[in-house]
């Protein structure tokens, strides 16, 4: 193992993932944060927002084009808005920084496609953040690996967070247009692409095969913010691979109180021989006091869904359910990517098998739109 | 079953859950039982719990599970996946409403499988 200590440049600031990214970089010994930084262009409530991160971390804010020429940057933790994440991404890369990626890699494929293509020419480790090393998709690869339930023939996730104040949404079938021009949004994210991913991602990653078809639903179901975004709270998908397994996700975002800890974290393999689950909140200790019960946070006018730590910071944590030896799958995420720049060695969620995901997410999107099946190339 | 099916219809009545949106069901059979027959159980759950009507199936199936993806006319949806094995019968599903989930996991005897 070398001495060597990686410099850390951020991109992105506060009310975004970065918030959660740059400390864990902080808790890493082989890190040290050098830099925050944008493009010269960046929206100016962006940049403030950026600088507010800064300075509460005691770091320089510079242009991106001046820090990517630091020799003490070597890796970029790049949470930029979806909409310029190809475009930054691009450029760090071209300057031989490693690249952290917040998820989901892109908006659509033509963005997704820029940054595979850029870390193939480059050559710069890649990763973007997933559940890979949560402790139920570890087991479940072990179990896939272990063909202890047979030959697969079916995959099923379920992801939904327990955040945000249901019961608002207008009442009717979503009018979903198929397309996803705008991503990012204050009130509301596009569910099926923003929490979605993780559950497409780790099948990706399970499965290690491609997507041939998919049929897709996005609702309105909750959440008046969404609605008026024109975005969805709600999705699924139904997914044949190439090797003709079946593949199923529901996703989305139902309100703080819907789940007794943080939402639906589920993952079930069915095999020719077994049927095995996976479930993030177990094994798990239930306990009941006379503790004061949990209360939703009230709505930040910047933040209602309760989508970032800054901004939910006034919550009442949830107890009753205390999930056992869970707590340190974050701090494993980050340390596997210091780890593959260290001894040049493969990443587990790399921007190729991200850019699928992407693929199948705006697929997914044009199937509910049509209502048919939409066949991927 | 026809108690669980009751069960959860008296708490969407009570009004706790809101309005059921979205059905995700798994239920596992012995190879001793017919798929087709646990599809239409499950169907018939959704069915019962969801109040406006089918219109759009789509199913993928093979020699020992079967997904199907249900579309209603208001724009609720359920995901219905039944596998049949050699393991112990059971039924885990959630039903989300637009205020509220209910959640369920128990093993099912074998005779008690159906509901009309």
């Amino acid at each position: 193992m070398s001495n060597k200590i990686y410099g850390v440049l951020l991109v992105g600031g506060y009310r975004s993932h970065q918030e959660n990214y740059a400390s864990q970089f902080l808790l890493d010994p082989r890190c040290r944060l050098v830099a925050s930084a944008d493009d010269a262009n960046a929206p100016a409530e962006r940049v403030e927002l950026n600088q507010q991160l800064a300075k509460q971390l005691d770091l320089p804010y510079q242009d991106l084009e001046t820090a990517l020429q630091r020799t003490d940057v070597d890796l970029v933790s790049l949470c930029p808005e979806a909409e310029r994440r190809a475009e930054i991404a691009v450029k760090c890369a071209k300057a031989g920084k490693h690249l952290y990626l917040d998820k989901p890699l892109a908006p659509n494929p033509r963005h997704a496609r820029q940054i595979v293509e850029v870390v193939q020419e480059t050559g710069v480790k890649n990763q973007m953040f997933s559940n890979v090393y949560c402790g139920w998709a570890q087991q479940a690869k072990q179990t896939l690996n272990s063909r202890q339930v047979g030959d697969l023939r079916a995959i099923h996730c379920d992801i939904t967070f327990a955040k945000g104040h249901p019961g608002s949404a207008p009442k009717g079938k979503r009018n979903e247009s198929g397309e996803r021009p705008r991503y990012t949004f204050v009130e509301a994210k596009p569910e099926l692409f923003d929490i979605g991913v993780y559950a497409v991602s780790i099948i990706n990653w399970l499965t290690q095969k491609r997507v041939k078809s998919l049929v897709a639903t996005t609702s309105n179901y909750f959440f008046k913010e969404h609605a008026a975004c024109d975005v969805e709270d709600f999705g699924t998908i139904v997914m044949k691979l190439e090797n003709e397994t079946t593949a199923s996700v529901s996703c989305g975002r139902f309100g703080w109180t819907s789940h007794p800890l943080s939402g639906i974290q589920k993952l079930r393999l069915v095999g020719t021989e077994r049927s095995i689950c996976f479930d993030a909140h177990q094994p798990r200790l239930e306990i009941y006091t006379a503790e004061p019960a949990f209360q939703p946070p009230v709505p930040h006018p910047l933040d209602p869904m309760g989508m970032w730590g800054g901004t939910t910071v006034d919550a009442i944590p949830k107890k009753t359910w205390k999930t056992v030896g869970s707590a340190d799958w974050i701090k494993r995420e980050f340390q596997a990517f210091v780890d593959a720049i260290e001894n040049d060695t493969p990443t587990e969620m790399t921007a190729e098998l991200a850019a699928h995901s992407v693929e199948i997410i705006t697929a997914a999107y044009r199937s509910a739109a049509t209502g048919r099946m939409v066949e991927l190339d | 079953m026809e108690q669980l099916r009751q069960s959860v219809s008296t708490e969407i009545q009570s009004g706790r859950i809101g309005a059921p949106v979205f059905l995700r069901c798994f239920y596992q059979i012995s190879k001793s039982n017919p798929l087709e027959d646990a599809v239409a159980t499950v169907t018939n759950l959704a069915d019962s719990w969801i109040t406006s009507q089918i219109e759009y199936t789509h199913t993928q199936r093979d020699d020992c599970q079967i997904t199907t993806l249900l579309r209603f006319t208001d724009g609720e949806s359920a995901l219905l996946c039944v596998n049949q094995l050699d393991q112990e019968s059971m039924i885990d599903f959630h039903l989300i409403g637009s205020r509220g989930t209910i959640y369920h996991q128990a093993r099912i005897p074998l005779e008690d499988t159906d509901v009309k």
